[in-house]
């Protein structure tokens, strides 16, 4: 404790306003498709990914609403998966011999990889329920489990078909193949869809995601549609669950065509429409520190985002160079009427070339997205950054009604940024910020200890607690909490790291 | 790692499940074509016309199996059984007709050695199998 500098700031007086806009990395990416941007490691980028999972456990960011969303759309999931083996089940008479099992085993692969690419796409359509209720970050991780998963049945499934009609035509795998592509209808293009897939599952890889640009994986990434419409026409034509029954015939189109039009609708639909309404244009960019910048983003009628302190927006600025990708940063202060704040820290080409952004640059915003917000619980706020994290504890630091308390770690003097912003926050609303500075061999430890933790705040068991930052810290974070004593329920968390 | 292993081993245990809850023979043959004169006895036995001198073509009633209908025509030379011809087969899948592809001439290649519909069902096609047997069964009945 002693090693800790804490510091009660109460001697600013301005109070340069609750809508200030703060700075700060946004941190960032959240959730894309599995990934952050490019490497997970990149933990003070702006580029890393806010995943919520690191290694401590599940929490829901909000612990109100989320819970029930999260076993809500699990729940639904499941039965949907339990619907698609009832309708193998319903069509199939009898399994009998080698090539019973292993055909029918295919078959009900099938089916689940036929029903899980739709709840895969699903996931990443940008539904506001699930992106407020679950958060883009949950829901990227579930999408890249789930994508695992699936992509390895869809090679079952091709595999055991193969095998399975094989044995039953007392033919060999190879001309079993053979027959497959040439004489079943829609099969080659099934397979091609199978490849692309299993390709597009490669380059999500850990590894081989780290290796490569961010946008590179992200377009890649888009084949996964292509896949998905190329697939579709061989389980009409060749699943026996279909051939014969209209009704599942239409209720599978439907279900395809409804997450269809849900992803044209939100991921393209609602952000071109809030392009042309709110008008967002690059108001000026400020520099914050060593390699942090915030960007000013000015629009109409901001207000009706109904973004929220916490939440983040998917940000694609219009100039030559960077129109083409698009970047999660979180909002580093509450949205004003017509202003809002992102804060970068220069950690990817990105980050860095959003520094020479021009004041006037349009810029296409989609979100709000996140389901890091305050729940309102009536208990107590601890808000608790780590280096880049501060982003959207800022915002969140300057909005929150009733007690809170700021907890800033970072491993260096200089990368706290806000230092003036936040002190003049807690002077005005007369609540507290610490700053735990220093690398933890200086610090002769981790300052984020239970003991530390619990001397700094007097009743934190009690209170809800907000932390926000890199992978290790958040992870490091969350165990101190708890021995700590505060409840899991009570832990809300966003990490960068994916 | 532990989820990896969870999740190889939920679903092979899963689709063992399913798949041994399925996993009985099909009613045999026999059973099949006692069956089938309530069931799928819809076609008629007619001669149809000009054979070679001497031959009988015998349709078969239409028998139908959980995978369609299989209907077969019996080509009868001086009482002996010289040719079975497929009128009928399950095809609403590209791997109906396979089975049917290999199954078929098997059955009648049996089915001309044996002159009677007393042939062993051929494996992977048990139930082509049987409606091909309760089908021949009708048509021998027919034309004796």
């Amino acid at each position: 404790m002693s090693a800790t500098i804490v510091q009660k700031p109460g001697d600013r007086k301005e109070v340069p306003a609750v809508t200030s806009v703060a700075r700060r990395p946004a941190p960032p990416s959240r959730g894309r498709g599995g990934g952050g941007r490019r490497g997970a490691a990149r933990a003070s980028g702006p580029g890393a990914v806010l995943g919520r999972g690191g290694t401590g456990g599940r929490f829901p960011p909000v612990e109100t609403a989320s819970a029930p969303v999260r076993e809500v759309v699990l729940g639904i999931i499941g039965l949907g998966a339990l619907i698609v083996i009832g309708l193998w089940w319903r069509d199939t008479p009898s399994v009998s011999g080698l090539g019973g099992w292993l055909t029918g085993a295919g078959e009900i692969l099938g089916l689940l990889a036929g029903y899980g690419v739709v709840v895969l796409v699903a996931l990443m359509a940008r539904l506001p329920p699930l992106e407020r209720g679950i958060g883009s970050d949950t829901l990227a991780r579930w999408h890249a489990m789930g994508g695992r998963y699936i992509v390895s049945i869809i090679v079952a499934h091709g595999l055991l078909i193969i095998w399975g009609y094989a044995v039953t035509a007392h033919t060999s795998v190879v001309s079993e193949s053979a027959t497959l592509l040439t004489q079943y209808p829609d099969v080659l293009m099934a397979t091609v869809a199978g490849f692309l897939l299993l390709g597009v599952g490669i380059v999500s890889m850990r590894a081989a995601r780290r290796r490569m640009r961010y946008e590179t994986w992200y377009y890649l990434h888009l084949y996964t549609y292509l896949a998905i419409a190329l697939a579709f026409s061989h389980q009409f034509a060749d699943g026996a669950s279909f051939v014969n029954s209209l009704a599942a015939r239409f209720w599978w189109s439907a279900m395809y065509l409804t997450v269809g039009l849900l992803v044209i609708w939100y991921r393209v639909a609602v952000p071109v429409l809030a392009f042309y309404r709110h008008g967002f244009r690059v108001l000026g960019v400020r520099d914050e520190g060593p390699d942090i910048i915030s960007v000013y983003i000015g629009g109409r009628r901001l207000a009706d985002l109904g973004a929220e302190p916490g939440q983040f927006f998917r940000w694609r600025f219009l100039t030559r160079s960077l129109w083409w990708s698009s970047h999660p940063y979180s909002l580093s202060a509450a949205p004003g009427a017509d202003k809002m704040r992102i804060t970068v820290k220069d950690a990817g080409d990105h980050s860095a070339s959003l520094r020479s952004l021009r004041p006037g640059t349009r810029v296409f915003a989609e979100g709000p997205y996140g389901a890091f917000t305050v729940a309102g619980s009536g208990r107590g706020v601890v808000l608790l950054a780590g280096g880049v994290g501060i982003a959207p504890l800022r915002a969140m630091f300057a909005a929150l009604p009733g007690g809170v308390t700021l907890i800033y770690r970072a491993s260096d003097e200089r990368d706290i940024v806000f230092r003036d912003e936040l002190d003049a926050i807690a002077a005005a609303r007369g609540v507290t910020v610490h700053y735990l500075v220093g690398t933890r061999a200086a610090l002769g430890g981790d300052p984020l200890s239970a003991a530390v933790l619990r001397e700094l705040v007097p009743g934190l068991a009690r209170q809800d607690v907000y932390v926000c930052g890199p992978a290790g810290m958040t992870t490091a974070a969350v165990a101190a909490l708890r021995a700590a004593g505060v409840p899991a329920r009570h832990i809300h968390y966003e990490s960068f790291e994916f | 790692m532990r989820r990896v292993i969870f999740a190889i081993v939920g679903t092979i245990a899963g689709l063992a499940a399913l798949l041994s809850f399925k996993s009985h023979e099909p009613a045999t043959v026999a059973a099949t074509s006692g069956a089938t004169g309530a069931t799928g006895a819809t076609g008629a036995a007619t001669a149809t016309g000009k054979p070679p001198a001497g031959e009988r073509d015998i349709d078969g009633n239409v028998a139908n199996t959980v995978y369609g209908p299989v209907q077969v025509q019996v080509v009868v030379k001086d009482s002996k059984i010289v040719d079975v011809k497929i009128l009928e087969q399950p095809s609403s899948t590209a791997n109906d007709l396979q089975i049917g592809q290999f199954a078929f001439p098997q059955l009648i290649k049996e089915t001309l050695a044996a002159q009677s519909a007393h042939v062993d069902s051929v494996s992977g096609a048990t139930y082509t199998s049987g409606g091909y047997v309760q089908s021949l069964q009708s048509a021998l009945d027919n034309g004796a």
